[in-house]
């Protein structure tokens, strides 16, 4: 059953076409990866499913539903959460009035809003930050807060731009299993990640952005494989320690066309 | 802390309720001006304050409740309570459904609208006859200035317990999420079209219960005097001084101003303008978060104990 329909979807900003025609379906409760290089258009393709902004062309459907002219506030409350690639916090609220806010305002009250609230704290491991204001925390607390916030609206779907970015190697070993763990509560996610490790280890399925075009789709080995992806995206360095990659080729997206 | 509050509170109301007892008509006249503008400036930090949209047309519900609570007693014969009553709803339904498209503006495009929406109320309320038209309002004269200062006492403190209950509350907290990030107070579902209109609705409830009681108390209504850009100018600049978003703060900035004014034009008209300028530019040089607000300072720090004031919310 799929969870998210997006049928020829594009976005120009003014003259610029920075999505087109995209087309593709998320299964429920699959983890599903989106790759590309930068302004390939990832984090526009998930501010218009998220209601942010509203395609120029094409449909979205959650479920039965249709997002289109939603406000964003209403489709976050069908259960489709969001992080930003660049974080939005609310920086004059603490930490936990931050998480605090979007449960409550998803439903949560009482005993179980405070018990959420510290699950989802204690998840993200950000317990002992509880009281700072938002403009005090660090990036990578504000990235954690942005997933604990998401999480707070109890998602079916949940969109992830770039939540790992900047996190050391161990802190990313813990992120990853927070994913795993979030996928075996059934969440359905969508995951913008450049870390290829990342990728590799939650995806049951990757898409590949490359200038507003959807190049590849289907099992991380295969687009691992795939040398259009190869050429278009994973560059000589990652492909080289695999082995078996040209070395003049070039490794720079490729500008036009 | 709440202790503090409790013994600061007591203090103000003790003050307040005992100063008629100096039975000088100046000071009371003076108190009665100063308790007008701190439940005018609370109703502005409101919107302007805890939600982060600066108004420069607040005086338009101010100057609402005042024409209309009047053009229904002379006009209809309505008693002047009655008269007050739905004056106010109507200001407070006129703020909501103004709010609807004006508060979708951000910033500098926000002020100028508002400041425009004051402007266009005026020019339709001198054209319109039953409104008092170009000639303004007389009303009979009642009660006696000891009353009026009560009952503007008495909408101050409604004032400040409305913004204590809002600052407390998850709708509060909702206002401030709208002020940090309107984009992310979407994504977590919230409704930012209706908790902004609804603050600002709350706002022209305030400012047009001043003005219906700014009325009868003035026992007459000048339209040009009523809409004054000048009196959304001073609910700013005391709320900005006292601190903004704070419980306190509009009150004490009224306080100050108020008497700083007073102080100033006992030695001549024109030097109040002055201490008033000079006072902003103190505030915005030494204090940019107001004297009650949250200094901005290093990073890292919790919430609490970390300012040497702590009045504040
Ligand atoms: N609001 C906007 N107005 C104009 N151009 C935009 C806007 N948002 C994104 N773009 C452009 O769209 C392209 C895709 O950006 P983005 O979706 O952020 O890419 P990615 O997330 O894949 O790095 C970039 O060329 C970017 O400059
Ligand atoms: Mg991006």
């Amino acid at each position: 059953m799929s969870i998210l329909q997006i049928k020829n979807l594009s976005k120009d900003f003014g003259g610029l076409r920075v999505l087109e025609n995209i087309s593709f379906s998320l299964d429920e409760g699959s983890v599903v990866g989106l790759i590309g290089p930068n302004g390939a258009g990832k984090s526009t393709l998930v501010n218009l499913i998220g209601g942010g902004d509203q395609p120029t062309r094409g449909e979205i459907y959650f479920g039965s539903r249709r997002l289109n002219g939603l406000p964003a506030w209403r489709i976050a409350r069908l259960g489709l959460a969001r992080t930003f690639q660049i974080t939005r916090i609310f920086s004059d609220l603490t930490l936990d009035d931050n998480v605090r806010l979007a449960a409550w305002t998803n439903g949560w009250r009482g005993k179980n809003l405070e018990t959420e609230v510290a699950r989802l704290i204690a998840l993200t491991e950000l317990s002992d930050k509880t009281g700072v204001l938002g403009r005090d925390l660090t990036l990578s607390d504000q990235k954690r807060l942005q997933l604990a916030r998401a999480l707070a609206l109890k998602p079916k779907l949940l969109l992830l731009d770039e939540v790992m970015a900047g996190l050391n190697p161990s802190e990313l070993d813990r992120a990853i299993q927070l994913l795993a763990k979030l996928r075996n509560e059934g969440i359905t996610m969508l995951v913008i990640e450049h870390l290829m490790r990342v990728i590799m280890s939650i995806s049951d399925r990757v898409l590949v952005l490359h200038q507003g075009t959807l190049i590849a789709d289907g099992p991380p080995a295969e687009i691992v494989a795939s040398s259009q992806v190869q050429e278009a995206y994973l560059g000589r360095r990652y492909v080289k320690n695999r082995g078996g990659f040209q070395p003049d080729e070039p490794s720079e997206v490729k500008e036009g066309t | 802390m709440k202790n503090r509050h409790l013994v600061f509170t007591g203090l103000v109301l003790l003050i307040a309720l005992l100063l008629p007892l100096l039975t000088n008509d100046y000071i009371i006249q003076v108190g009665t001006e100063i308790a007008m503008y701190a439940a005018l400036a609370a109703g502005w930090n409101l919107i302007g304050g805890i939600t982060g949209y600066p108004s420069f047309g607040n005086v338009t519900f101010f100057g609402l409740g005042a024409i209309l609570a009047g053009a229904f007693s002379v006009n209809w014969h309505w008693q002047y309570g009655l008269a007050g009553i739905v004056a106010v709803l109507i200001a407070g339904a006129f703020g909501f459904l103004l709010g609807l498209p004006i508060l979708r503006l951000k910033g500098h495009y926000f002020s100028i609208a508002t400041l425009a929406l004051a402007q266009a109320t005026l020019a339709v309320v001198t054209n319109v006859q039953f409104l008092g038209g170009g000639r303004g309002t007389s009303l009979p004269l009642i009660g006696s200035p000891l009353i009026f200062y009560y009952i503007m006492f008495g909408i101050a403190a409604l004032s400040a317990l409305v913004t204590y209950l809002i600052v407390h509350s998850q709708y509060g907290n909702t206002l401030l999420a709208i002020k940090s990030d309107e984009q992310a107070a979407q994504s977590v579902g919230i409704n930012t079209v209706l908790a902004k209109s609804t603050a600002f609705a709350l706002s022209a409830l305030l400012g047009a219960m001043v003005g219906v009681v700014y009325a009868i108390w003035q026992s007459y209504i000048d339209p040009p005097t009523v809409f004054e850009p000048g009196i959304t100018v001073l609910m700013l600049v005391m709320t900005l001084i006292g601190g903004a978003g704070t419980v306190a703060g509009p009150i004490l900035g009224a306080v100050i101003i108020g008497l700083l004014t007073q102080l100033a034009m006992a030695f001549s008209q024109n030097a109040s303008s002055l201490i008033l300028g000079l006072g902003i530019i103190v505030v915005v040089l030494f204090l940019p978060q107001g004297i009650l607000g949250r200094q901005r300072s290093g990073k890292g720090g919790k919430r609490k104990g970390k300012h040497s004031f702590s009045l504040r919310g």
